[in-house]
């Protein structure tokens, strides 16, 4: 699965270590969210998405493949 | 003792709470060892429950996140693979060595370990199976 976060974080100038605070995870998960290599759950995604002002299906890129 | 100083503010990040733990780990392992070596089984259960107890209240005064969701599937893919590759390995060892009858008591060992622990994993199956995930 694609991700936009490295996008939209770049967008509002936040941090990795920023993100990871405010959503409550550890910032080696916000690496693994944006490198694509970790699925989240609903409930991480939709904290991530409003975190960054937008939708979960605007920031994950569902690949079927 | 401990939480009144992080409710102070001086609160650990993971690096200062890693060498605190291994510092009480290794407290911990040379009360151990002086208590075997007298011969004394009361100071190593002591040391280990007073260890424990002051890591796990190290723990809450973590201001870093120390687990999240992605740590909990690491470990739940761990333990399943740890309880795959000792539950088959312990249960054709222990089936083997019973059956060539060269260290039966191991392989009695084994075989029932490979039991329980079968055993456990269904009750503990069941029980999360009707719980809330």
């Amino acid at each position: 699965m694609k991700t936009r976060i490295k996008e939209f974080r770049a967008r509002y100038n936040m941090t990795q270590e920023e993100l990871a605070k405010k959503v409550g995870v550890r910032r080696e998960t916000i690496v693994f969210l944006e490198k694509g290599k970790y699925n989240p759950s609903l409930k991480l995604a939709y904290k991530v998405a409003r975190v960054l002002n937008t939708t979960i299906e605007e920031l994950f890129i569902f690949d079927e493949e | 003792m401990l939480e009144k100083y992080n409710k102070k503010g001086g609160k650990m990040d993971r690096k200062k709470f890693t060498i605190y733990a291994a510092s009480i780990c290794a407290i911990m392992g040379a009360v151990a060892g002086y208590g075997v070596s007298k011969g004394n089984a009361l100071l190593p259960a002591i040391a280990f429950v007073i260890g424990v107890s002051l890591i796990a209240l190290g723990k809450r005064g973590v201001k870093e996140v120390m687990e999240d969701e992605r740590t909990y599937r690491i470990s739940e893919k761990a333990s399943r693979r740890i309880y795959q590759v000792f539950v088959t390995s312990a249960a054709l060892i222990g089936t083997t060595l019973i059956a060539l009858n060269k260290h039966a008591e191991a392989g009695y060992t084994l075989a029932f370990s490979a039991c329980a622990l079968l055993v456990l994993y269904l009750l503990f199956y069941s029980y999360y199976n009707r719980k809330a995930l």
